[in-house]
């Protein structure tokens, strides 16, 4: 061997070492995140409960912009099981004890309305056949907890309305950036995805997931410690199933990054593993929240474009209620996926099946965290499902999806959520 | 006696805007542009009232989304109509201040309504500050 070239060798392989060793700092970085998974039922409290905005107050129930939404969010826990060839991919889902309070103003917004905290937009009817924005212009989050700890929170969505069958079926994808925290979630980082179902005034069948980025463990419960048990209550929406999956970076596949010819970041290739995950939380703990996430084989891939641009100059001044108004700015760009599909298999690797589904309401937040030379994006995101084969062939639903990427170093860690309409049971526990 | 006028209503109404969707049909398609989603079939009728909401159905079905918004907004906006006529609503609702006022309101809303489907109309858009909150829009799926 050429002598000079050895010693070049072993000079590289310090450097290449401390390149991985970084890498995977910055993955654990972006893994660490506590998920708190919430479906909303209505207040029980009679004082409280959502109220339609409407131009005429006595047929706001008809004619209505928007909805001021008090809502008890309950504890919600996804179990997917491990696929087969016989069955394919199927879960079981329960509903147990309200541990939070929602208090959200929702109002309908003209297509290019330009959103943000405090900003409300002009009053604009609720069309149910057709899909429209919709915004969240000042929310409150607060859990039922000893610490009373919770968020404000600033979101949008889009209503993606579909016929299925008789049903007339409008579903709504939101993402909700946590703008300040409260008790336990103070100076913590985290937005919320909602993957809903609606058909407003009355009903509401919002499943939600806060993703706080956790990397001192402040909400995470400690290794082997057990999650307090789930106090079951009818399940309020037995006509859906639910599949989480937790991705991991695919190493046959890094994350490229497609530029263009001035340099600008045009869009992300992300290729990731699925894991079966199973999210959990409680809040009575000694010293309060605390959420357990358990990962198990791989099953599926994910596969998509994410078209958003990292570089954008875009901010979100944050209002306070009282002067002064603005307290801080958060980095927020749209971002949009194509290309995006999910492929699953047995544990033979024989696939069950394909879904397409493309992030259609989206948002990228931008955000620094100690111990990571670059900014990481937290990304938010819902669409309806677009086609499907195997066991998703004519499959009605929509993904969602709530988790962080890095670009340099490449790492991602993002949580998956694919609600069915599923009538028939083809996706649920023995069904 | 009231739904039969409604239903009677929303048919004329259907039917005053089927030459707009058709005129429509001539112009080139915009790029972007959202897909219909499709209505149900409507259900045989069996009574007159079920007859107009058959017709009115058919019609819509045919309707793209730019015109059934349209649409459904006018028919909203006619079902109030009748409730008034037929004194659906509490006395009070007769003093004439609030009642302007609900009219104003409706009028307001409505336009604010229509107005979203105008290309560059929306009340409230200002591009010139991204906030990072404006529409995604990505190409048609």
């Amino acid at each position: 061997m050429n002598p000079q070239a050895a010693t070049a060798s072993k000079k590289v392989k310090p450097a290449r070492a401390a390149q991985s060793k970084s890498a995977q700092a910055v993955q654990d970085l972006v893994s660490k995140a506590a998920y708190l998974p919430l479906f909303s039922l209505p207040s029980s409290d009679p004082g409280k409960g959502d109220k339609p905005i409407g131009p005429i107050p006595f047929l706001s129930e008809v004619i209505l912009t928007g909805v001021s939404v008090n809502e008890a969010p309950h504890r919600f826990r996804v179990v997917v099981d491990s696929p087969t060839s016989d069955k394919g991919l199927s879960s079981s889902h329960e509903v147990g004890e309200q541990v939070a309070d929602i208090a959200v103003e929702f109002r309908i917004t003209p297509n290019d309305f330009e959103a943000g905290p405090g900003r409300w937009p002009p009053p604009t009817l609720f069309l149910p056949v057709t899909g429209q924005r919709f915004t969240f212009p000042k929310g409150k989050f607060s859990f039922l907890d000893t610490g009373k700890s919770g968020f404000r929170g600033f979101g949008s969505g889009h209503t993606f309305p579909i016929s299925v069958g008789d049903d007339f079926i409008i579903r709504v994808g939101a993402v909700i950036l946590m703008l300040e925290g409260l008790g336990k979630f103070e100076g913590l980082q985290g937005c919320v995805v909602v993957n809903g179902i609606i058909k407003p005034p009355q009903e509401l069948k919002l499943f939600m997931v806060p993703r706080v980025m956790d990397p001192n463990g402040v909400l995470t419960a400690k290794p082997g410690a057990d999650i307090r048990p789930l106090q079951v209550e009818k399940d309020p929406d037995p006509d859906t199933s639910f599949l989480f999956f937790l991705s991991e970076p695919d190493p046959d596949n890094p994350i490229t990054v497609n530029r263009a010819a001035d340099g600008r970041i045009l869009s992300v290739n992300l290729s990731e593993r699925l894991q079966r995950v199973t999210v959990d939380f409680d809040i009575t703990a000694e010293h309060g929240i605390r959420s357990k996430t358990e990962t198990f084989e791989t099953v599926g891939t994910h596969r998509s474009t994410l078209v958003f641009d990292p570089d954008a100059a875009t901010e979100t001044p944050v209002q306070n209620e009282q002067p002064p108004f603005e307290i801080e700015r958060h980095h927020v760009t749209r971002l949009y996926s194509v290309d995006d599909v999910y492929s699953f298999h047995d544990d033979k690797g024989r696939v069950i099946g394909t879904l397409q589904s493309n992030i259609r309401e989206g948002r990228a937040f931008r955000t620094e965290v100690d111990g990571a030379a670059n900014p990481v994006y937290r990304v938010g995101g819902a669409g309806p499902f677009l086609e499907g084969t195997g066991q998703f062939a004519g499959v009605v639903g929509m993904a969602s999806v709530n988790g962080c990427i890095s670009l340099d170093p490449p790492a991602v860690s993002n949580l998956y959520m694919l609600r069915i309409i599923d009538p028939q049971g083809n996706f649920k526990t023995g069904g | 006696m009231k739904e039969l006028v409604k239903s009677a209503n929303s048919l004329a109404w259907a039917a005053s805007l089927y030459p707009a969707q058709w005129l429509l049909d001539f112009l080139p398609q915009q790029p972007n542009q959202a897909k219909t989603e499709p209505l149900p079939e409507p259900k045989q009728p069996t009574n007159m009232q079920e007859t107009f909401e058959y017709y009115t159905a058919a019609i819509e079905k045919d309707f793209g989304n730019t015109v059934r918004a349209t649409y459904r907004v006018g028919d909203q906006v006619q079902s109030l109509m009748v409730d008034l006529t037929a004194g659906f609503f509490r006395l009070q609702s007769y003093n004439p201040l609030e009642l302007m006022k609900m009219n104003l309101d409706l009028t307001e809303a409505v336009a604010d309504t229509l107005r979203q489907y105008l290309p560059g109309g929306a009340k409230g858009a200002e591009q010139n500050r991204p906030w990072g909150w404006g529409p995604v829009d990505p190409p048609d799926n």
